[in-house]
């Protein structure tokens, strides 16, 4: 998974976090990110750690009131 | 644009400048609310609660430069809470809002609450951390296409399927899945951006 040139490649999957989206790089990994389950539980643990996503949520709650 | 960290971190030491708008408006939309609310909390009615707010705020305005020039004076946001936890004590106290209560008011139990610094304490920091989202929350609604914001929303704060937001924003599972992880990163950046500020 972290071979760079896999295309599940955590490199590969920093690009769609910090990419520009008109990149050829970053097309190619958002086509791969469609139909690939292991990459799209990783941007999540990429993006955040669980008590951040978790923390949001609380947040947003009481954001709603 | 979002400003650097770097950039962040120094607002605070420029708001003995009262002619620095940028800072200070930073610090009315983030630590107004949370007083605000805490007032609120505490039984203050919305038009005391306002005022609260602005005198606290004129407070800091008044004692920010002697503060910052204090070796030990460890984060601002322990220190706005003190401004605010006395400034609630001696509105309260108050003819107007003793007034409110014979015998036992709210005036009063709010007094007692305020008088117990470990609970008001632990208060602020939850209504800090809500507040720091919030505001983290508008910065980054305002800089994303509705579509990325709401392929965000729906899934992570409404819990809600990702096939299911794809179809009805029109857009791939992969798309809703950067959208959402995005925002995120950036949500998390600001909100830490915002506690190093206030280191």
């Amino acid at each position: 998974m972290n071979n760079a040139t896999s295309p599940c490649s955590d490199d590969r999957i920093k690009t769609l976090l910090q990419g520009e989206e008109c990149d050829e790089a970053f097309r190619s990994a958002a086509k791969h990110l469609d139909s690939c389950t292991t990459c799209q539980l990783r941007i999540a643990e990429l993006a955040a750690d669980e008590c951040d996503w978790m923390g949001c949520q609380a947040g947003a709650a009481v954001g709603r009131s | 644009m979002t400003s650097s960290p770097e950039t962040r971190a120094s607002l605070i030491l420029r708001l003995p400048d009262a002619a620095d708008i940028v800072a200070w408006d930073e610090v009315v939309a983030v630590y107004g609310p949370l007083v605000y609310r805490l007032a609120r909390r505490k039984g203050l009615q919305p038009n005391d609660a306002d005022d609260l707010v602005q005198e606290v705020l004129t407070t800091v305005s008044h004692s920010v430069e002697q503060w910052l020039r204090r070796p030990d004076r460890g984060r601002f946001r322990a220190w706005l809470l003190c401004i605010a936890r006395n400034t609630a004590i001696n509105f309260l106290t108050r003819p107007k809002h003793r007034a409110l209560s014979p015998g036992g008011s709210d005036a009063a139990n709010a007094l007692a609450e305020l008088a117990a610094p470990d609970g008001v304490s632990q208060e602020f920091e939850v209504e800090y951390r809500r507040e720091s989202f919030r505001w983290a929350s508008r910065r980054v609604r305002e800089s994303v296409a509705p579509n990325t914001w709401e392929a965000f929303w729906q899934t992570t704060m409404e819990d809600r399927s990702i096939a299911e937001v794809a179809r009805e924003l029109g857009m791939s599972a992969g798309s809703i899945y950067i959208a959402r992880s995005r925002i995120m990163t950036r949500l998390r950046d600001l909100v830490k951006q915002l506690e190093a500020r206030d280191e």
